[in-house]
């Protein structure tokens, strides 16, 4: 019997091993107990005590999977109290941070209930307290909660801590725009209050007379602070904003007080930045500028922009826009002394300091025009000057084309130009210097500094509805011409369609024709002295004219010698231009020697021909009738020449005497008193006496 | 160089003052001998120194001389409180 007990306990430890091995601890720890309770060992209980707890775990991951199920649905307090649970075996961090996020969460949830809730009895500022912790049991960062907060503490006049959360908000809607704007009207920030509400766009009277009240406070701010002489950036800053922002904020007398706040604030806090050497800050509130460009506001300009031009060449150009007119501003000047004859001392001193400054820049891209620029400008301006610095009226009008076309005044300057033609020297000096005032103007500026494609823009680039006047058409046939000129001196062949406007412009400016005629003659290229000869001869055909004639005349002999020394004429071809030639000019002395030249070279090549052939007669009567010695020359030494021969010869006596006489004979037709003509004649005597004899 | 910064004076500097200026900035030693010397020399010259009164000073108090009353905004001081919060945003949240 005891044997068999002892077998029953043996079967059931086996089964309860075999159940522990394979996992299942409930069974496991059922067998054991059943165990135990026949049998107390120590490795029983303790058995059990690792059943009991691998239960507990296995308890606890089910509580996992229901809390993460629960969560799922979003029953929050369901899985916090399933996390708990399992925590409360598992122990585990990440357990331990869901169960915080959830109790945050529900905090948050009911925070936010509670915030409604008290925003609904008109509590705003518990409402925002509410607002505040269900924010911050989500981390802190919810926007939506943000705002409502801002907006509760804005109910609730918190407006500094309400407008601190702002200013963190994107604010996308009007209602927390509006909010924000009006704590900040109410903390005094005016001007950041309409620039907060400058978007809204909301149809509604009263929301409009509440920005009318702000700016009038803006206003009145500002005049404060002019009384008090202090922050004049923002009296500046603010009075723009107001004069740039929506008419209907102001009256008229409270816009005219802000156009005085603005210029009062601006000049004074330029003044601050001048001392700090703040010049870019300066050019800043010059380029925005509204209202009229005084003189003080040019020379300010001008020195600003010198300043700035001292380290940077592209300053130059600017610079160069406002300095001539600063330093020829009569009110300007007054500053520079008591003494009227001073004032062109110092502009020379002025003039020359700027003439230095660009050419510290002369190797950038920058300065490398400003001074040719900066020559023309002072030479227009000093123009300018000359007949307005006597008159009364019209003093702002002394400025260089660049201000003119930056203040949009270039046509009263051209008016005043044209009233006083008579004050120019003559038409050519009153156009150019009109034309450089005109919408022409810039081309040619590129034209003096020999930008010959540039300045061809000007025959494309003026826009067809242009008015054209007479400076215009000027600077059209000028830039016309001189483009025309580069490019036949650069070996266009095909020029004349830029010199059609030629004719008229050389009744102009007769200083013109002379360079083109200078050119002309000076041209060296003989294979592009056509180009030339084309030209000269389609001005003349248009507008005869006695410089042109003559340059034409030159021109034609010079080609027709050079192609003729080029193998590319005979002789012929060259007497017809050279012809043509002494026809446009018998004055043209190269013409006429080269006919010269060509006549004794063509009668020679005949005579020495007729000598070749033996035929005296032919070679005698070209020598007698040729008009030129030259040729006579050449036959009387061909007969020296034969005389020689035949002495130097074994001939009979009387064959020699008979070819002499035939020598003597043609001779004596061409001319008798000639040295061989007398040897010929000796000899001949010489030998009739001894025959006689 | 700008004369002006470099012996510390106002544009309308007299020419006294120009001198007593030169002895205080000698004192100083911030600048050269020679700085200081073309400093003067430049400022005691009439034309020499309105060309540099132009370039390096700047007054402005002419424009402002005639701005400086601003009447229109007189009665528009004091408090904002009795600018009351408008309702017509607060479904627009």
């Amino acid at each position: 019997m005891k044997k068999k007990k002892e077998k029953n306990i043996e079967s059931i430890l086996a089964r309860a091993e075999k159940f522990f091995l394979d996992g299942n601890f409930s069974l496991a720890m059922k067998e054991f107990e059943t165990a135990q309770k026949k049998l107390t060992r120590g490795d029983i209980a303790a058995k059990i005590a690792c059943c009991r707890k691998a239960l507990k775990t296995d308890n606890a991951k089910q509580l996992v999977k229901k809390a993460r199920k629960a969560e799922k649905k979003g029953d929050l307090g369901r899985a916090l109290k399933c996390f708990q649970q399992a925590n409360a075996v598992l122990n585990e961090a990440w357990i331990a941070q869901r169960i915080e996020n959830f109790k945050w969460q529900l905090t948050g949830r009911d925070a936010v209930s509670l915030a409604k809730a008290a925003e609904a009895a008109g509590d705003l500022l518990r409402a925002a307290t509410c607002y505040a912790k269900a924010c911050d049991a989500r981390g802190g960062t919810s926007e939506p909660l943000l705002l409502k907060r801002a907006r509760c503490l804005v109910g609730a006049g918190r407006y500094a801590e309400a407008v601190d959360i702002f200013k963190t908000l994107p604010l996308t809607k009007a209602g927390g725009r509006y909010d924000y704007g009006f704590a900040l009207a109410q903390m005094g920030c005016f001007s950041q209050c309409l620039r907060v509400w400058e978007d809204l766009e909301v149809n509604d009277d009263r929301f409009a007379e509440q920005k009318r009240v702000v700016a009038r406070r803006l206003g009145a701010h500002l005049v404060d602070c002019l009384k008090r002489k202090d922050d004049y950036a923002s009296i500046y800053r603010d009075a723009f904003y107001l004069l740039k922002t929506d008419d209907a904020l102001l009256t008229p007398d409270q816009r005219r007080s802000v156009e005085n706040l603005y210029a009062y604030g601006r000049s004074a806090w330029i003044e601050e930045l001048w001392e700090a050497e703040e010049f870019e800050a300066i050019s800043d509130i010059l380029t925005t500028a509204t209202g009229p460009l005084t003189p003080a506001l040019v020379a300010l300009n001008a020195k600003v922009w010198f300043k700035m031009a001292e380290d940077d060449g592209r300053r130059l150009h600017t610079m160069l826009i406002y300095w001539l007119p600063a330093i020829y501003s009569p009110s300007i000047a007054e500053s520079f002394s008591g003494s009227i004859g001073e004032w062109q001392k110092v502009r020379q001193k002025l003039i020359a300091m700027a003439e230095n400054l660009i050419k510290k820049h002369d190797d950038t891209r920058y300065g490398g025009r400003a001074l040719t620029n900066f020559t023309i400008d002072k030479e227009l301006i000093q123009t300018l000057a000359a007949f307005l610095e006597n008159q009364e009226k019209d003093v702002d009008l002394i400025c260089t084309p660049g201000l003119a076309a930056h203040l949009g005044r270039s046509d009263e300057v051209l008016s005043l130009i044209s009233a006083n033609e008579a004050f120019f020297e003559n038409k050519q000096q009153y156009l150019e210097f009109g034309a450089h005032y005109t919408a022409a103007g810039n081309y040619l500026y590129r034209l003096k500094n020999n930008a010959y494609e540039e300045a061809a823009g000007l025959l494309t680039d003026l826009q067809p509805d242009l008015e054209r006047d007479e400076f215009i058409d000027y600077a059209m046939q000028l830039i016309s011409f001189e483009y025309g000129l580069h490019r036949l001196e650069n070996g266009d062949t095909q020029t004349i369609r830029y010199f059609q406007s030629t004719p008229a412009l050389f009744d102009i400016a007769p200083a013109l024709e002379r360079k083109l005629t200078q050119k002309a003659l000076a041209f060296e290229a003989w294979d592009l002295l056509k180009s030339f000869e084309d030209v000269l001869f389609y001005i003349h055909n248009e507008r005869p004219s006695k410089a042109v004639r003559k340059a034409l005349s030159l021109v034609m002999a010079r080609r027709a010698v050079a192609m003729s020394n080029n193998g590319q004429s005979n002789p012929k071809a060259l007497k017809g231009i050279v012809n043509k030639a002494l026809k446009l000019d018998p004055e043209n002395e190269m013409a006429t020697g080269v006919i010269q030249d060509t006549v004794v070279h063509f009668e020679m090549k005949a005579m020495y021909t007729a000598f070749k052939r033996q035929k005296m007669g032919k070679a005698s009567r070209i020598a007698r009738e040729s008009e030129y010695d030259e040729v006579r020359d050449h036959y009387f030494g061909f007969i020296e020449e034969s005389f020689d021969q035949i002495m130097a010869n074994d001939w009979e006596r009387e064959e020699k005497l008979m070819m002499i006489n035939d020598l003597y004979k043609w001779g004596t037709t061409v001319g008798a008193l000639q040295p061989i003509m007398d040897r010929l004649e000796i000899h001949l005597n010489m030998n009739q006496s001894m025959v006689n004899g | 160089m700008n004369p002006y910064k470099i012996l510390n004076v106002d544009a309308d500097v007299t020419q006294k003052e120009i001198i007593q200026a030169v002895t205080r900035a000698m004192r100083e030693k911030r600048y050269s001998g020679r700085e200081l010397a073309q400093a003067q020399k430049i400022l005691l010259d009439p034309i020499s120194g309105a060309a540099q009164r132009f370039l390096h000073c700047v007054d402005l108090s002419r424009i402002r001389q005639s701005l400086e009353r601003i009447e229109a905004f007189e009665s528009n001081r004091g408090p904002i409180s009795d600018l009351t919060r408008l309702s017509i945003f607060d479904e627009d949240a």
